[in-house]
């Protein structure tokens, strides 16, 4: 059985208690997914990329990182579907196992990735737009239902009808409301069938499934809150995107797990949220960074620093200055790249464009989110909260620095042209004895 | 010349079996970051990192000795870095041995935009275009920074399929000339070793001649150089065998930028030791996989849906099956990483460097047991399925002339 219960809420200011009772706040919880995994909450998942964590292979992945669950989007793996079939349909075995997850890793399925990219066609009743390595596709809603039974996920996300409009009109509305509610009724129908005689419940794993709560006012999706509500039996949990939904969700699911599937603001965000009952995040933030070859180093904790200017949250290892620094990303830091290796050669892979830079800055941003974490639920259980997050934002920036070098070769699928645009990826070298100085 | 013949070492080399038939070697090799088995093969990390991996990826294959190149490292991050930092083992953190080539090799790779003189090479950073001058004593004091275990003189470097035979004396009589002064020029010989590099194209008057005169230095070392250009593989056959006879039993001998397993094993026949190549880390990153059947390029599409390991045969973590506590990584899913994330050429890297080092532990087994002569005609047979009309030619020469016999079952 997936379960998800909550252990404690998050002791608040007078001011807080005044407002209704059931307000979200901070709280710390313990999911339990039928395959045996276990996640205390708040906490993150990583974000994949065609089913790795960019940069680290498998073995990276178990052995120098504490991830305990990946965000894997089916749009990573089905190219040219449905006129080919893609590989993983025809694999014998689960998503977990084609991608050589690591064992005591959870393994969540979305149809896309998050944020995705938007796509120039609209959704219709029986397809989503999806964008995969070959382009612009439609994935049949019943292909990610049915996929759901054979890739055996831990964790299922249903599907948001998501309009490509910032204000959808009233009729937009009607329909994205109408789909989102189908669409779940057909996951929730293929997980859920109906009971075969003498079968029985719980005999077979079942993943999680977490229903989308659509960007929209409370009213303009109530009968949709609704029908989650009359469904909650079924439902493991609930995923949003955007800040502002969060508080749409009716008391009567206040018990479930609350999933943030787009997280690129930074720790700032995460703690807002955090205050705001959410339990786990897709942290998209933490890759871009280590693209940027930028190191985070924040810690949550109790104390309150003097007025001297605000710190950093991270350091763009590109900057000369590190040419010959042997100091590791962070002092006192439990990585595998702080133990092992210090800021001259993160620099030095940086600068020779070598792949080692990216490998080591993500294993060290993975564990500062393990830390960080680690530490809110700590603040939560001790009663420290509202005195970690004043006294964070006193002591923190609030914006990432900017990145100044080049990242990783950027992919095709990863980015939309919107047209004229500049090549994704300069040229590593050039001709010098054309005389011409684009080596043209 | 009396104080060239007695050249400091700092390492000791024991030879412990020799191939009954062949002139293959097992020895054993004492450098100053740990012993390391030979024949063996070398990972190339370019820029001091291998490509991706971590250096406790690299080390868990079990490679104790890897190389860095000299002029990429000139260029980045640079003398005074390296000088700063420490050397080249601090830099990457790596604590088992380095071997550093002279910055010679980019002579010819980058000929385009070399000017060899007596002094030595002028060329354009390909960087930032600035001119730059490498001379043996440069060369000594860049790889004296990066403080490689072994490091390599400077030599001349032509293209062995140089059609220019006065060039190719040249070269070689003036690589003698530039080892006295990467002799003279070394400023650690007690704990960095300096091989030298025999040259002398595929001419095998001339290879002797500057073996006569290599041997006379007394370098820890031997390796023989020029080769792997795109030559035949008859003559490169012919050279290796060549200089591998006249050669002092109690050294290491290094054949340069030689990495197609075919052609580790007949060199090891033919009495090589050391090897090195970018090949098999840079044909990963095209989705290529070395295993014992051949060359498989994973991007193929037959190989999307292809659910077996990357090699059958090989223990490598990742080729191994989850239950036998490895990664259980199929063709089919290098196919779907390939070109896309990094990631899946660190796995595949990781893969052929396990294969070629596996290849190279398995090949001195061989050689202790007494077995090297049927050991090669398995991995022949292997390849090639046993179908003794696909055999290369080249190498079944090769290996007549050291008693082995390829086509006889």
């Amino acid at each position: 059985m997936n379960t998800f219960r909550v252990l404690k809420t998050a002791v608040t200011d007078v001011a807080a208690t005044t407002t209704q009772p059931g307000a979200a706040t901070a709280r710390t919880g313990v999911l339990n997914l039928s395959k045996g995994f276990t996640m205390q909450t708040p906490n993150f998942l990583a974000p994949t990329s065609r089913g790795v964590v960019p940069h680290l292979s498998p073995d990276n992945l178990e052995k120098n990182t504490g991830v305990e669950g990946v965000f894997v989007a089916l749009e990573d793996f089905i190219e040219k579907a449905p006129q080919r079939i893609p590989p993983l349909y025809t694999y014998p075995s689960t998503l977990r196992s084609f991608i050589s997850l690591p064992s005591s890793t959870f393994l969540l399925l979305s149809p896309r990735r998050s944020p995705g990219i938007t796509c120039p066609k609209a959704n219709s009743d029986a397809n989503l737009s999806i964008l995969t390595s070959v382009g612009f596709r439609d994935l049949p809603i019943k292909d990610y239902v049915s996929a759901v039974v054979r890739l055996e996920p831990d964790i299922v996300l249903g599907i948001a009808d998501i309009a490509n409009t910032v204000s959808p009109g009233k009729n937009r509305v009607q329909k994205m409301v109408n789909r989102t509610e189908m669409w779940l009724d057909e996951l929730l129908k293929m997980v859920y069938p109906v009971a075969a005689a003498g079968e029985k419940e719980g005999d077979k794993s079942i993943p999680a499934v977490f229903a989308p709560i659509l960007p929209l006012e409370k009213d303009r999706q109530r009968f949709y809150l609704s029908h989650l509500v009359d469904n909650v039996e079924k439902l493991a949990g609930l995923v949003f995107t955007g800040a502002e939904f969060v508080d749409v969700v009716p008391e009567e699911l206040a018990g479930l797990p609350k999933l943030q599937s787009d997280v690129m603001g930074g720790p700032h965000q995460v703690l807002e949220m955090v205050g705001r009952g959410v339990d786990l995040f897709n942290i998209g933030f933490v890759g871009v960074m280590t693209d940027a070859g930028i190191a985070l180093h924040f810690n949550f904790t109790a104390n309150e620093v003097g007025d001297e200017d605000k710190l950093e949250l991270a350091t763009d290892m590109w900057d000369a200055k590190f040419a010959t620094d042997l100091s590791p990303l962070e002092e006192g830091c439990e990585c595998y790249t702080c133990k092992k290796h210090h800021k001259a050669y993160i620099r030095h892979c940086l600068e020779a464009k070598e792949m080692t830079a990216w490998v080591l800055l993500q294993l060290h941003n993975l564990k500062v989110m393990e830390r960080f974490f680690g530490d809110v639920r700590r603040s939560i259980e001790e009663g420290w909260w509202e005195k970690g997050r004043s006294a964070f934002e006193k002591k923190y920036k609030r914006e990432m620095p900017e990145g100044t070098g080049l990242g990783p070769r950027l992919r095709g699928y990863q980015y939309k042209s919107v047209g004229g645009d500049k090549k994704l990826n300069e040229p590593a070298y050039r001709s010098l004895d054309s005389g011409d100085e684009d080596g043209l | 010349m009396l104080k060239m013949a007695q050249q400091k070492a700092a390492l000791s080399f024991e030879l412990v079996a020799k191939c009954s038939v062949s002139r293959a070697r097992a020895s054993t090799m004492i450098l100053p970051h740990g012993p390391v088995e030979l024949p063996m093969f070398m990972p190339v990390a370019t820029q001091a990192s291998l490509k991706g991996l971590t250096p406790e990826q690299l080390e868990s294959i079990g490679c104790r000795l890897c190389l860095n190149n000299t002029y990429h490292l000139g260029l980045k991050p640079g003398q005074a870095t390296l000088d700063a930092v420490g050397g080249a083992h601090r830099l990457q953190s790596w604590d088992h041995n380095i071997l550093t080539d002279s910055g010679g090799f980019q002579m010819v790779s980058l000929l385009k935009l070399a000017k060899i003189t007596e002094e030595g090479v002028r060329f354009l950073s390909p960087h930032d275009g600035s001119p730059m001058l490498l001379t043996p004593e440069h060369s000594m004091s860049l790889q004296n920074s990066i403080g490689s275990d072994i490091m390599m003189q400077l030599d001349d470097v032509i293209a062995t399929t140089s059609p220019d035979k006065e060039r190719i004396v040249e070269a070689m009589h003036r690589s003698v000339r530039w080892l006295d002064r990467c002799i003279e020029a070394h400023k650690y010989p007690e704990k960095q070793n300096l091989f030298c590099i025999i040259q002398g194209g595929l001419d095998l008057d001339l290879r002797r001649e500057c073996v006569k005169e290599m041997v006379k230095r007394d370098t820890p070392g031997i390796a023989i150089g020029g080769l792997s250009g795109g030559e035949e593989k008859a003559k490169y056959c012919a050279v290796v065998r060549t200089c591998t006879e006249m050669l002092p039993d109690m050294k290491p001998r290094y054949v340069m930028g030689v990495g197609y397993p075919e052609d580790l094993i007949v060199s090891v026949a033919l009495g090589a030791d050391m090897f090195d190549c970018v090949w098999p880390t840079r044909t990963a990153r095209f989705g290529n996989a070395v295993t014992s059947r051949g060359t498989l390029n994973l991007r193929h599409a037959s190989y999307a849906a292809d659910f077996s390991p990357v090699d059958e045969d090989c223990d490598c973590l990742c080729c191994r099956s989850k239950e036998d506590g490895g990664l259980g990584v199929t063709k089919a899913y290098i196919h779907h990483l390939t070109g896309k994330e990094t990631a899946g050429a660190h796995l595949l890297t990781m893969h052929n460097l396990y294969y070629l080092l596996d290849l190279m532990r398995n090949a001195r087994k061989a050689i202790i047991g007494g077995t090297y002569p049927s050991f090669v005609k398995d991995f022949f047979g292997k390849i090639y399925n046993y179908d003794k009309d696909e055999y290369p030619v080249w190498a079944i020469d090769a290996l007549n002339t050291v008693g082995i016999n390829l086509t006889e079952p």
